[in-house]
Parts: C-alpha cells; sequence; structure tokens
C-alpha cells in the first residue's frame, strides 16, 4: 500500500485492524474489572454490616437460614459463577442491542454478520465462546486480525462475524510519518 | 442611627459617659455617604497592601542581591584600594553607556531624597535658634496690658480648634473602620457574586460545556486516528515479513457492510 494511499483514503466501513481492535478489547477488560470491584464492595459492605448489627447487640442469627445464605454468597465456586456471568452478559448484551461493547463503541467499531446485518443471541453467544480457544492459543487467535485477509480473529471466524470501522475512519498522518521515518525501507516496499 | 449599626453597633452607639458620636450629628443618608466610605476604605486597604508589597519587594530585592554582586566581583589582592569598589555588572560587561541616564535618574532621586530630609532638619534647627534669638524681644510685649484679652482670645480660638480636630478625629477613626469594613464587605461580596454569576449563567455552562465535549471528542478522535494509522503500519510490517498480499490489493468489503 502506497504512503498516499494510507494518509487520503477514508477507511468507513473498512475491516478494523488488531491495534484498534486491541485497544477496545483492552477498555471492555478494564470496564468489566470496575464492575466487579464494585460489586464486591457492594457484597462486603454489606456483610460487614449484618457484622455490625451483630455487634449492636441485635442477633443476626435468629433470621432464619442467615449463616447457610452468607456461606452460599462466599462459595468461590458461586463467585467464580457470578464473574463469568457479569463478563458473559457484558459481551452479549451489548452486542446484541448496539452492535458493540462499550470500549468498542470508544473505538469506533461494530460487529456485524458477514452480510453487514445484525449479531442476534445465539451469534453472540458463539461468539463468546469462541474467545475461549482464542486467549488459550496464547494470543495467536488475536494476532490472526493481521494475516487474515478479512482482519478476522479467531472468534470471529469461528462466530461468522466481522468487525468494522464505524466512524469517518482517517488515518493520522503525522503519526503515521513518523512511524514511516523510522522503517522506510519496510513500509516503501508496498 | 444608619443601618450599619447592626453590623457595627460599637462604633455607632453612644457610649456610657454620655458621648453622642460625632457621626451621629450631621449624616448624609443615601448612595453618596456609602460611596465615599468605599472609596475611602479602598483607598486604604489599597494602600496598606501596597505598602506591604513594596516592603516585601524592597526586603526580597535589595541584601542578597547586592551581597551576590559584590561575591561576585573579584578583587585585586596586591593593587590599590581602589580596586575594592563596588562596580556594577554593566560597567564591568561595557554597558555602561547604555545605562548611563537610568542610573543618573535613579542617583538623582536617592540624592534629591537624602537631601530633602537633611534640609528639612536643618530648617528645624534653624527655626528653633531663631526661636531662641527673638524670644527675649518678644517677651515684654507679653506682660502689656492690650494682650491678655487677646491671648485669651487666642487661647480660646486654639482651643476650638482643637475640639474640632478632636471631633474630626474621631469622625475619621470611625469613618476609617467602617470604610474599611465596607470595603472589605464589596470585595467579598462582588467576588462571590461574580462566581456565583459565572457557575449560575447558562451561557459560561453551555460554553463550558461545549468546550469540554469538544476537547472530549478532539480526543477521542486523536485516539481513533492514531490506533487506525497503527493498525495499518503494523499490517504493512507483518504482511511483508509473511510474504502475505499487501492490503491494497485485497479488495474492499462489500456495500452491504460498508
Amino acid at each position: 500500500m502506497s504512503n498516499t494511499a494510507i494518509k487520503k483514503q477514508n477507511f468507513q466501513g473498512y475491516y478494523a485492524g488488531i491495534v484498534s481492535r486491541f485497544s477496545a478489547f483492552i477498555l471492555d477488560i478494564v470496564i468489566i474489572n470496575i464492575i466487579l470491584v464494585l460489586l464486591s464492595w457492594f457484597i462486603s459492605i454489606s456483610l460487614a454490616l449484618l457484622n455490625y448489627i451483630s455487634t449492636l447487640g441485635l442477633n443476626i442469627d435468629t433470621i432464619p437460614y442467615i449463616q447457610a445464605f452468607i456461606n452460599f454468597i462466599l462459595n468461590p465456586f458461586l463467585i467464580a459463577l457470578v464473574v463469568i456471568g457479569i463478563i458473559f452478559l457484558y459481551f452479549t448484551f451489548f452486542i446484541v442491542f448496539s452492535g458493540h461493547t462499550p470500549g468498542k463503541a470508544f473505538m469506533g467499531l461494530r460487529v456485524v454478520t458477514k452480510s453487514g446485518g445484525k449479531i442476534s443471541f445465539l451469534r453472540s453467544v458463539l461468539r463468546f465462546l469462541a474467545y475461549i480457544p482464542t486467549i488459550l492459543s496464547l494470543g495467536i487467535g488475536f494476532f490472526w486480525i493481521i494475516l487474515d485477509d478479512q482482519r478476522q480473529a479467531w472468534h470471529d471466524t469461528l462466530s461468522n462475524t466481522l468487525v468494522i470501522y464505524i466512524w469517518d475512519a482517517r488515518p493520522d498522518e503525522t503519526f503515521l510519518s513518523n512511524q514511516i521515518r523510522v522503517f522506510p525501507t519496510r513500509t516503501n516496499k508496498e | 442611627m444608619t443601618n450599619n449599626s447592626n453590623h457595627i453597633p460599637n462604633l455607632m452607639n453612644s457610649d456610657a459617659s454620655g458621648f453622642q458620636n460625632p457621626i451621629e450629628k450631621k449624616t448624609p443618608k443615601g448612595s453618596l455617604r456609602s460611596f465615599s466610605k468605599l472609596m475611602i476604605g479602598s483607598l486604604v486597604i489599597g494602600i496598606d497592601e501596597l505598602n506591604y508589597r513594596l516592603k516585601m519587594w524592597d526586603e526580597k530585592s535589595q541584601p542578597h542581591q547586592l551581597e551576590n554582586d559584590l561575591d561576585s566581583i573579584p578583587i585585586q589582592q596586591d593593587g590599590p584600594s581602589e580596586a575594592t569598589t563596588i562596580i556594577p555588572y554593566e560597567i564591568i560587561d561595557g554597558e555602561y553607556q547604555q545605562n548611563e541616564m537610568r542610573y543618573i535618574l535613579i542617583g538623582l532621586f536617592k540624592e534629591t531624597q537624602g537631601r530633602l530630609v537633611s534640609n528639612t532638619q536643618k530648617l528645624r534647627r534653624i527655626g528653633g535658634s531663631i526661636n531662641r534669638f527673638t524670644y527675649p524681644i518678644i517677651k515684654p510685649l507679653n506682660r502689656n496690658w492690650l494682650i491678655p484679652p487677646l491671648q485669651r482670645r487666642y487661647a480660646a480660638l486654639i482651643e476650638r480648634g482643637e475640639n474640632e480636630l478632636n471631633r474630626l478625629t474621631l469622625v475619621g477613626r470611625s469613618e476609617y473602620e467602617q470604610s474599611r469594613r465596607m470595603a472589605q464587605l464589596a470585595y467579598e461580596d462582588s467576588f462571590e457574586e461574580a462566581v456565583d454569576s459565572l457557575a449560575t449563567n447558562p451561557e459560561v455552562q453551555n460554553l463550558i460545556q461545549s468546550q469540554g465535549m469538544g476537547m472530549a471528542e478532539e480526543i477521542i478522535d486523536e485516539v481513533r486516528e492514531r490506533a487506525i494509522s497503527a493498525d495499518n503500519y503494523l499490517e504493512c510490517i507483518f504482511r511483508n515479513i509473511f510474504r502475505r498480499k499487501p492490503r491494497s490489493q485485497i479488495p474492499p468489503p462489500s456495500f452491504e457492510i460498508k
């Protein structure tokens, strides 16, 4: 690709590249972490309040099944299940209803089907499950975006989806020219 | 009694001995009096502030600076005593000609000030000497029978003048405090009002909001642009390494996707 072509071309509707997508993914991870931290705070404060009530002389043991309930809440299996459930809801809910997660929205990306349509719930579930081999492949599944002609990662290929730019996508010419100056031979080959 | 008595009762009320504050006698009500108070207060505060800052700047600038200047000048040990004379940097650097007029003016100002003070003291001494010499000549006149009535009149006049001065001093002292407080109140109120109006003014809020939104949009655009540049650049490199077809030779997405 020539430099001028990169500078002038508008990439709206084109397949999104690895940096944009990875940035969006990192943003999503950060948001999920914030949600989980807030939730854990809420649970900790609630349990602390229950303990505080018992120190005031109000015996919480009089409430039926309270200890069983607390043990149930603090069960590691349940916690893991809740965390996975939140992540699942985050990635499926947002993609089904708006076509992008908050991270993808920030980076101006949208997930579409091969025909450009909206993603159904089943397809979004499939896409979420397809993240598992992508992550287990130690990044090769994500790296595939660079080599694939349609910039599809493994989870995109498995769920038959695409990720495209939805904004008036134009590269930063100054940034690009600075990068090209660092590696002039490689970029000029194309 | 004015409405200000609520704020400063001690200054305005008459005291226990029945002394009536002279301000209460002829108080010109209305905005003119308040305005004049405000002016006086502002002047007082301004002069105080200016004095304080002048003193501070003077302390900051003079002694250490001069010491530094003196320390930095090399002193010839074996030369004549003139070698220890203070030489400003400008003279050493040969810039004396440019600043000559400035130094002359400053020197003149300093000399004039010093001479004025010394001359005033000299005048006072001369006045005292004249008084001492002329007192024996004037003394017989005081014993004349014509003089005591005049002296009494003169003493009464002086007493009246002193009373008037005392009254004016009381008025001034009272007004001074009031004016100062009023100026402070005016300053604080106007500052708070200005901040409030800025905070509540919808135009200002819209401006701040639009500026904030504009800045956020700019940041997002910048991040996206850099990301898309990095997308193309990285892909360019890696596709070259893995001997894949360049992106320019791959057909773009179909119309439905776009």
